[in-house]
């Protein structure tokens, strides 16, 4: 994992979406459906991130089962597919890889943003995920967002375990305090909150949060609940139902005239009869857009488009 | 014969190939449904849309099962993709035709492999006058375990005859990261009932704060809205499995099937199993009586030295559970005095912050007592508060209890608290019973 690969906002290919948006204009499309495509792009790459990193979560819950088995314990299925599914990638890669790419696209997703700060407070840069969570928590959530996943309160409450760990602690309990106020109850978690305020020596402070521990709550982790946007431009899985891989060039149908129906980046594209499919992302735009992205299929899809649809589009 | 409805709700391609590959497979093995049938007069009612009963009714398994007992189709709605929610009241017109019937009920879920002797087993169980059976499970990846048991040497007939270990086997193979999550050994948690403990090279032990029932009689018995043993059914009335060669099944789950639920590097622990058994849907009159029982899901041969080492850490795990669970009870009862919210807020912070749940000596009744606001005369000692302060936290609120039932005419006359402080000069103002425990109000505070 390189260096390269961690930074966020100047990945190549959020270079090469941006290009392709640029493209998009040039070839003549209006700015509002461009924006359109941009915003639906994000939400995609959001999505493909989310799928990976779920894995990424499943692939620890084994490993710490497979740790505790005996010599003559069966092997878990689980470890045996699991190379199918993650096709040589590293989850954790992908799933940052995505984020950036659709934070590149879309900054103001408070989502994104929300999901690639846990990403990089797992890798250890505390102070750079806190800056993305505080980010986070000021931007306003999907319009489409889902009722349970509580984006705002949940930034603020990694702000708040974050500033704990730096030794604000007034701060961090006025983190803990707005984000319960805001949802009630965060499970298990809620109990950084009374403890910091015994810490603090605000006893009796202390005591009234030791009750809110008393009722159940849960808290979903958000990061697994993405909007409802983004899904209709979301490229096939791989093989074995694999996440899907949106920065690779997926050949996804063949028209009957020969030509090739490839996806890339949340957009399809129509190759020329007999022209070979081009490995990389970069390889394709440098075959498009010189010609105006002509080559693109509906570029502005609401809904993804049957292969029916993509083999007799011309 | 006594009848004994078995039912089904299914739907969709998912769940339907689930049922046709491996449901109805081991549901056929001769131990089950053909033993249950022999015991009972056995309907089969399997509800399910239009297009699934047209698909069902041809199959081949069907027939067979057929040959054993009365199978009916029940097609509820016109919908060919219903809301999930359907089920629910399927199975719960379900429960009101056995009722009405005065017939015994199980619930067959279509996505699931039973063990060999399962419903053989239930069946003696029900045939003996139990009111309910409950049976554990553990939950497996659809996408590899429905593949390999399907993949099994089926007999002439398409029956699957499962042993129980081999199926605890499988488990292991097709383990779900649902059920790895409620392992002692997994980081990273989810809201549970139960939690596993490994035992290396021969199985699992299980402990379970309640579990929904397998088999029940609905017409001698109260059922809770997911199915759980209600109001007025006594321990012995349900018999609960402690060993998988007795009753077991899996339980498939697509690998993806609630993921947002995990609770990240947060082990589930017995707070959380304590809580969850309170929430209103989960919170029964048996469910101290399910925490007792230690279930052993077991293969090949099992090695006692080994088994008591898992027991043993389950123990621990369990009585912090059952303590708090306890607790949470007390405060909920003491808080809703409207004269106790200075004890309620210790007793909190003292479940929380200090050794309570672990430490707790004993699991005999208790007379606790319980200062209302006016007994700290406006200054509580909040220093015990302070997270130096989780011993004497501890001693202080066992300064508050007394070991054994509570006697109205004795009263406290001679009684010791588990801190070991007389409690005689205290006078109750108030007794409230919370589960098996005596709460007296009291205007005084009890010496320390």
């Amino acid at each position: 994992m390189g260096d390269a690969a961690y930074n966020p906002f100047g990945l190549a290919d959020a270079r090469l979406a941006s290009q392709l948006v640029s493209g998009l204009a040039a070839s003549g499309h209006y700015a509002a459906a461009i924006a359109g495509w941009r915003e639906n792009a994000a939400w995609m790459f959001h999505r493909c991130g989310v799928s990976w990193h779920e894995l990424f979560l499943l692939i620890e819950v084994m490993d710490d089962f497979m740790h505790a088995r005996g010599k003559g314990d069966p092997v878990p299925q689980f470890h045996r597919h699991v190379g199918h599914l993650i096709q040589n990638r590293s989850p954790f890669d992908m799933a940052w890889q995505c984020y950036a790419v659709g934070l590149g696209l879309a900054p103001g997703h408070a989502e994104t943003l929300y999901n690639l700060a846990t990403l990089v407070l797992r890798r250890g840069d505390r102070d750079r995920a806190y800056a993305m969570f505080e980010a986070a928590s000021r931007l306003p959530a999907a319009a489409n967002a889902q009722a349970h996943a509580f984006i705002t309160a949940n930034a603020q409450w990694r702000c708040g375990e974050l500033l704990e760990e730096m030794g604000r602690d007034e701060e961090a309990a006025e983190r803990y305090r707005t984000a319960l106020a805001a949802v009630g109850g965060f499970g298990p978690d809620q109990v950084k909150y009374p403890r910091l305020l015994q810490h603090l020596h605000r006893l009796e402070d202390a005591t009234r949060a030791f009750e809110g521990m008393m009722s159940y709550s849960h808290r979903y982790a958000p990061e697994f609940i993405p909007p409802a946007s983004g899904i209709d431009l979301m490229p096939p899985n791989g093989m074995c139902g694999a996440p899907p891989t949106p920065l690779s060039v997926l050949r996804v149908a063949e028209a009957p005239d020969g030509a090739a129906i490839v996806s890339y980046a949340g957009l399809y594209y129509r190759l020329p009869p007999h022209q070979r499919a081009p490995e990389t992302g970069e390889a394709l735009l440098r075959m498009a857009v010189p010609r105006g992205l002509r080559w693109i299929i509906r570029p502005l899809v609401r809904c993804a488009p049957s292969l029916d649809q993509l083999q007799h589009q011309g | 014969m006594k009848p004994f409805a078995l039912t089904t709700c299914v739907w969709g391609d998912l769940h339907t190939d689930a049922m046709i590959g491996s449901m109805f497979p081991t549901l056929l093995a001769p131990n089950n449904l053909p033993t249950l049938a022999q015991a009972f007069d056995v309907t089969y009612r399997i509800f399910t849309t239009h297009r699934d009963a047209e698909r069902l009714v041809k199959h081949p398994l069907v027939g067979v099962i057929s040959n054993h007992v009365n199978v009916q189709f029940i097609v509820a709605t016109h919908e060919e993709e219903p809301d999930p929610t359907h089920h629910v009241h399927w199975y719960d017109q379900a429960i009101h035709d056995a009722r009405t019937n005065h017939s015994l009920l199980a619930f067959l879920p279509p996505d699931v492999a039973w063990s060999g002797v399962t419903l053989g087993n239930m069946g003696r169980r029900m045939a003996e006058g139990r009111l309910g059976t409950a049976m554990p499970y553990i939950r497996v990846v659809t996408e590899t375990a429905l593949p390999a048991i399907k993949a099994l040497a089926k007999a002439s007939d398409g029956s699957l005859d499962i042993a129980a270990g081999d199926l605890v086997r499988l488990a292991v193979e097709h383990l779900h990261p649902l059920s790895a999550s409620v392992m002692d050994s997994s980081r990273h948690g989810r809201p549970s009932l139960e939690k596993l403990w490994r035992v290396a090279d021969e199985g699992f032990v299980l402990r379970h704060m309640v579990r929904e029932l397998f088999s029940f009689d609905p017409a001698r018995m109260q059922i809770s809205h997911l199915w759980y043993a209600g109001a007025g059914v006594r321990p012995e009335d349900i018999h609960i499995v402690v060993d998988s060669d007795d009753m077991f099944m899996l339980s498939f789950a697509p690998l993806r099937k609630d993921v947002p639920l995990f609770l990240q590097d947060h082990p589930v622990d017995g707070i959380d199993v304590a809580r969850s058994s309170l929430h209103p849907l989960n919170d029964t009159p048996l469910n101290m009586h399910f925490a007792r029982h230690r279930v052993r899901l077991h293969y090949g041969a099992t090695t006692p030295q080994r088994w008591r080492r898992a027991q043993a850490k389950s123990d621990i795990v369990f009585k912090q559970a059952m303590v708090a669970r306890e607790a949470i009870q007390i405060w909920t009862a003491i808080r809703a005095t409207g004269r106790c919210t200075i004890a309620s807020q210790f007793l909190s912070a003292g479940l929380h912050a200090s050794p309570m749940a672990r430490r707790w000596p004993t699991d005999e009744p208790l007379t606790i007592l319980v200062p209302t606001d006016a007994a700290f005369a406006g200054s509580p000692p909040w220093h015990l508060i302070s997270g130096q302060c989780r011993d004497p936290l501890y001693r202080w609120l066992l300064g508050h209890v007394s070991a054994g039932p509570y006697d109205p005419i004795a009263g406290l006359s001679g009684r010791r608290s588990l801190a070991g402080t007389p409690l005689a000069h205290i006078a109750p103002a108030k007794a409230l019973g919370v589960s098996r425990h005596t709460v007296l109000l009291t205007d005084q505070l009890p010496v320390q």
